[in-house]
């Protein structure tokens, strides 16, 4: 240990100290290396807060001395260059660019070794990537050892350590580290690049360390120093504000209980899903397997209606093309999707059931590895793709030579009019207008700064499809006719986020859209047509180190008219009403202007080390239904085990995490609507509870178990009233219980998988009289292992399989009769034995997926091969039965389905 | 769910017996000479039935009951309820008040003079003042008698000669709902006759004469457009498909009254079941007049004869989508 004090002295044959600064800033203006895997792309996790991508800094390994300028050095002036370095995967410096100037000659001699620099390649997930830092290269005038019979007794100590990011063992270099001792002394160290640093010669007694390092949250602590010992301490300190947590650290610290993310690549290479975006959310626990093509979230056993999906915080009612065909947003424009599947934030209302927020990415402006471009050029990128489903473009890029502003637009045509059509004709069907959807995307970002952000981005999706069903269906020939199904929206949207000050962080999005169905079968008829409103502002306030109130706003103004003319459709548990054919229609048409306003206020609250609660509020008010209602949540996480344990040793991450919340709905529009349904309904109320632990078992390998109890009350049910009409009221209850499990390979290089399985039970009473029976989509096993590993020489391999619970179905009454003979539609109506009481046969499927991609100078080509169900297993989906339920058989499920696409992009 | 509604309609099916198929006893339709009535008036009921069972000429019994007015909901499943009586009294001797009972093919019933008023008002203000009666039916080729047990809800049993409870092959029970309204009118559509392989035909009866009529198959040298080729094989898919349609007055076609009440210009949609007792059809119903784009009259089945020579007979039941049904028959020779 050095007992050296330090003078400053003019002497000659100075030296220079450079280091690496804002490492985190550096990656995250990192050119990726591989199109498919983004630098920007997220990682996912289990829970949230074990997300952490491997990323290694590069480290120096020649250190070029700068001559010191001689006009300087006259006349004994310091100073400090930083330097914008483009580091390759070789480790060689290409360009070196002045990011703050220090004039007197500095700057050149800076730039001129640095250029000579060479390091070791940085690294994410052990795979080299050209990146670019900021490297502070300081002139300073060098120290002189003062003998040390010079110097006082030993009465001083050392004080240092090392600074980490938060969640990770990353470095932070360049960190001014502010020490206070004893009589308010401030002194001053810098961190090395290993993140290291030290002051020596202390006096002993208490001292007040202070860390402030750009993007990262302040940080403070308390330490001592003794005579003629070394106090040495680790730090971490946590990033702020959204830029960050996607390149380095990682989430911040959910909101919520669970937050399922998955990422592009993720969602781009589950086989069997066609890379479809919505759909991979069917491969997470919790979430049950829809029948067939439906395009339904069916989670934690709350119906499909009570989980909402977002597109950047903006609710879109039409997720799906054709009710499940594929995600009105193509997968190459997402950033990525955040599933909750309880427990979610106030953020979030109007749901009793999931969340899933879609978030669209920030337009590509990148440059890729190959390309030669100077130092902070932006570059365009293109693709275009096609399968057997629909064709698709995407441009994105810089918009002129600006660097702030960029854009991305895309575009998609299905075209399964081509297939379908003479599938339909063949069927019976005269196909006047084939089955065709298309959307389209528009983007323009502005990013003014690190903290500063605009976006205006404009979306929209519309399918048709037209045919006259000339055979009507047996079973029901009111179903035949002429049919028309259109469905379409569009929704422009304003996203700004800013960093006020530094500790107030805004986040504003405003839209306006429209919504349309138009669906019509012989004389039944749905027509609705919404202009949607929606503002949804959020204020976050540090109040301090460990204290941050969210605050928001959350309106949607929603005018619609709508026209209906059908019988009203059974609920569960009531009688079959007989065919469709057989029963006279009403009619309602209804023209006004929903507003569901809603206010949460939210505290991220580090009550201790390691204790992290989440305390909140929501208001909501739904005019339509008159209802106010008031929902507390209580989200908690505690750290049972950190990256270090109490000896320093390193050591594995483990949470345990609970919350506790109530979540209304307001009933659905035909539920109150004054023909169809019952004015005056009350919200539906879900109190959700949850529990697990996260452990953080090897590098790449996180464990998630979390049990979940869903106690659902007031839910709108119907039953005849004393005059034998049928109305709504809030009588139904249920529960949902159940176990999820996950244990996660986070993606690295070349694999992501994941084994995922819950185990549930769902219940619903329909009326206080009558017996509790299993909710529709009651799934007791799900059970999902999936992987995808990189091959090599661009060849990419991917497996899904699933096996599931069978469906349940209600079944006739297995003695005397089993339908009657409703005359007047010519169709039987079947005698029903109790409702959903027959579990249908296990689910099992395997898909498989292979892609291959060529990489050329500037542009690569791609193919996939993706085949669901790919031993072609007879999947069991419903029963079904003859005219006169005399006979029961079972309806089969989609079998074996290749789909080839290919892509090309630059 | 339009989409994927076609694609259940296309893909992954099963293999189970058609509708059309005639292989056991049928109850076809049932046909109201008011499918409207007004409050008061007598309704008359014909029912149209086949035996298609391999045991030719059992005695077949029908039965009628009637009485059950605005129930829960407008469901048929609300009247179960009111004939519980019935099924505590297998001798059917102490009927409730207001139950009528018939038998045979036809039957007539009196719609109560309040049965408007005594309706609850629809929500739907578009909606005129109406009342429903449910007739329920039967056809047993055994005993009928009400059940003690009135399993599945329904007061009605069939049983064997050994006493066994006979099922849906031997035993045919539905319903039949009549709408009463003060104003609002329906008529029952027209069957003019029948085309086979685009040659029109005379039907061997229309609505009411074909109840009881018994079998006179064509002859071939009179009538060689009501003859048709043996196939090789029972539903050989190569066999030739021969176009059949019962042939339906588009003047028959009325106005959809109740749409018209809420501005709508709409038509009756209605459809024929078609109905074979050999041989298969390619479809069991096929549209003949949509709401919305209007008549469709050039949209047959198929025909596939079967393998063994001898008659054939076949059945077009047309309906409204307001109760109103008409039937034809047609016998030819498969040779």
């Amino acid at each position: 240990m050095s007992r050296a004090v330090k003078v400053k002295t003019l002497i000659s044959g100075l030296g220079a100290l450079g280091s690496l600064v804002w490492p985190s800033w550096a990656l995250a203006q990192a050119p990726s290396a591989d199109a498919t895997a983004p630098a920007a792309e997220s990682s996912s996790e289990p829970g949230a807060s074990v997300a952490k991508p491997a990323v290694k800094m590069p480290v120096i390994q020649h250190f070029e001395q700068a001559p010191y300028p001689p006009e300087a050095l006259a006349q004994g002036l310091t100073g400090e260059v930083v330097l914008k370095l483009t580091i390759g995967v070789d480790g060689k410096v290409s360009a070196a660019e002045v990011a703050t100037p220090a004039g007197h000659g500095f700057d050149e001699a800076a730039q001129a070794a640095a250029l000579k620099f060479h390091f070791s390649p940085a690294e994410r997930n052990g795979v080299p990537v050209p990146v670019q830092i900021l490297y502070k290269y300081a002139f300073t005038l060098q120290e002189q050892e003062v003998p040390a019979a010079e110097v006082a007794a030993p009465t001083v100590g050392n004080l240092g350590g090392k600074i980490l990011i938060a969640d990770s063992e990353v470095p932070l270099a360049g960190v001014k580290v502010k020490v206070i001792g004893p009589g308010a002394a401030e002194l001053e160290a810098l961190t090395d690049a290993s993140g290291k640093w030290e002051l020596t010669g202390l006096a002993p007694g208490a001292y007040k360390v202070a860390i402030e390092a750009p993007g990262f949250q302040p940080f403070s602590s308390d330490e001592s120093v003794v005579a003629g010992e070394a106090t040495e301490a680790t730090y971490r300190v946590a990033a702020q504000g959204e830029g960050l947590e996607v390149t380095v650290v990682g989430e911040r610290p959910p909101r919520e209980v669970t937050r399922r993310t998955l990422a592009r690549r993720e969602i781009a290479r589950i086989p069997g899903t066609n890379g479809d975006a919505l759909r991979s959310i069917q491969s997470l626990p919790g979430v049950a397997r829809p029948p067939g093509l439906a395009g339904l979230l069916i989670v934690r056993g709350s119906a499909p209606q009570d989980t909402l999906t977002f597109i950047n915080g903006t609710e879109v009612p039409l997720i799906y093309h054709f009710g499940g065909l594929s995600s009105v947003i193509p997968t190459e424009l997402l950033e990525k999707i955040d599933f909750y599947p309880g427990n979610f934030s106030a953020r979030y209302g109007l749901a009793q059931g999931g969340i899933v927020d879609v978030e669209i990415a920030r337009p590509n402006t990148k440059c890729k590895e190959q390309r030669s471009v100077a130092a902070g050029e932006h570059c365009y990128h293109g693709l275009i793709q096609s399968d057997l489903i629909d064709n698709r473009f995407i441009l994105q890029g810089p918009v002129g030579a600006s660097k702030t502003w960029s854009f991305a637009a895309g575009g998609r045509r299905s075209w399964v009019d081509v297939w379908l059509k003479p599938v339909l004709e063949e069927a019976g069907a005269s196909v006047t207008s084939a089955p065709v959807y298309h959307d389209y995307q528009l983007i323009l970002h502005n990013q003014a700064d690190a903290d500063t952000s605009w976006r205006l981005q404009a979306y929209g999706a519309d399918d048709e499809l037209k045919l006259i069903i000339n055979d009507p269906s047996a079973q029901d020939p009111g179903f035949g006719g002429s049919l028309t199904l259109s469905t379409g929206f569009y929704q422009i949207q304003s996203i700004y986020e800013d960093q006020l000050t530094r500790n107030v962080r805004l986040e504003s999005m405003f839209a306006v859209g429209q919504q349309t169905i138009g669906f019509s079968l012989g004389s039944f008829l749905f027509d609705l047509k919404v202009h949607p409103v929606t503002l949804r502002n959020e204020f976050g306030f540090q109040l301090n180190r460990g204290m941050t109130l969210n605050v928001g706003m959350d309106f949607a103004l929603l005018p619609f008219e709508v026209t209906v003319r059908a019988p009203p459709p059974p609920n569960p548990g009531e009688p079959d009403p007989g065919p469709f054919a057989s029963r006279p229609s009403l009619e309602t048409y209804q023209k006004s202007t929903g507003f569901r306003p809603g206010w949460y206020t939210e505290f991220e609250w580090q009550a201790t080390e390691k204790l992290r609660l989440v305390p909140s509020m929501r208001f909501d008010y739904a005019r339509d239904s008159g209802q106010s209602d008031v929902s507390p949540r209580l989200n908690a996480r505690y750290e049972l085990t950190g990256k270090t344990a109490s000896d320093g040793s390193p050591s594995r991450q483990t949470f345990l995490k609970g919350g506790v919340g109530i979540f209304h709905q307001p009933p659905q529009f035909q539920e109150t609507d004054p023909v169809f349904g019952t004015p005056g309904l009350e919200s539906n109320r879900s109190i959700h509870y949850a529990l697990g632990v996260e452990r953080e078992l090897l590098d790449q390998l996180d464990l998630s178990v979390e049990g979940f109890y869903k106690d659902k009350r007031n839910l709108v049910s119907r039953a005849p009233d004393t005059n034998g009409t049928f109305r709504y009221d809030n009588e139904g209850a249920g529960y949902a219980m159940g176990l999820e499990t996950l244990l996660k390979y986070r993606a690295d290089a070349r694999f992501f998988g994941w084994v995922a399985y819950t185990l549930s039970r769902s219940v619903l009473r329909d009326r206080p009289e009558k017996p509790e029976r299993l909710f529709e989509f009651d799934q007791t096993h799900n059970l999902t292992v999936l992987g995808n590993y990189q091959l090599g020489r661009g060849w990419e391999f991917g497996a899904r399989f699933r096996v599931i619970s069978g469906n349940l179905a209600t079944p006739v009454v297995q003695q005397g009769l089993p339908a009657l003979y409703s005359a007047d539609a010519a169709a039987y109506a079947p005698l029903q034995a109790d409702l959903y009481s027959r579990r249908l046969p296990l689910f099992h499927q395997l898909d498989l997926r292979l892609d291959k991609m060529w990489k050329f100078d500037w542009w690569a080509f791609s193919t996939y091969l993706d085949v669901q169900n790919a031993y072609n297993n007879q999947a069991v989906e419903a029963l079904v039965y003859n005219y006169n339920f005399s006979q029961e058989s079972y309806q089969t499920g989609l079998p074996l389905i290749p789909n080839i696409g290919v892509r090309g992009e630059f | 769910m339009a989409f994927l509604l076609a694609l259940g309609l296309v893909g992954c099916g099963i293999d189970i017996a058609p509708s059309s198929e005639v292989s056991s006893l049928r109850v076809f339709g049932v046909q109201k000479d008011r499918p409207y009535a007004r409050p008061g008036e007598e309704v008359t009921l014909r029912m149209l039935w086949a035996d298609g069972s391999k045991n030719v000429g059992r005695p077949i019994q029908r039965l009628w009951l009637a009485g059950c007015v605005n129930p829960p909901a407008d469901l048929y499943a609300g009247c179960l309820a009111s004939f519980g009586s019935l099924a505590a009294d297998p001798t059917g001797a102490a009927l409730p008040p207001g139950v009528a009972i018939g038998q045979d093919d036809t039957f007539t019933f009196k719609l109560p003079e309040d049965i408007v008023a005594s309706h609850a008002r629809s929500p739907d203000p578009s909606q005129p003042a109406f009342g429903t009666s449910f007739v329920f039916f039967a056809a047993c080729a055994g005993t009928l008698g009400f059940s003690p047990t009135g399993r599945g809800g329904f007061p009605l049993e069939c049983r064997g000669p050994d006493g066994s409870l006979l099922g849906a092959d031997d035993f045919v029970a539905g319903f039949s709902q009549i709408f009463a309204y003060e104003e609002l009118r329906n008529e029952n559509p027209t069957v003019t006759g029948f085309e086979l392989n685009g040659r029109a035909v005379t039907p061997d009866c229309i609505d009411a004469a074909c109840l009881g009529l018994d079998t006179q198959a064509p002859d071939c040298d009179a009538s060689p457009e009501l003859c048709v080729a043996a196939c090789e094989k029972d539903g050989d898919p190569k066999c030739t498909e021969i176009p059949f349609r019962a042939v339906v007055a588009p003047s028959s076609v009325e106005a959809d009254g109740l749409a018209a009440l809420r501005g709508r210009s709409l038509t009756e949609q209605i459809w024929a079941n078609y109905y074979a007792d050999r041989g298969s059809l390619t479809s069991a119903v096929k549209l003949v007049n949509d709401a919305t784009t209007g008549f469709n009259d050039s949209n047959p089945t198929e025909l596939l004869a079967p393998r063994v020579p001898g008659p054939l007979r076949l059945w077009a039941v047309v309906h409204d989508n307001r109760g109103g049904t008409a039937w034809a028959r047609l016998t030819i020779t498969v040779k």
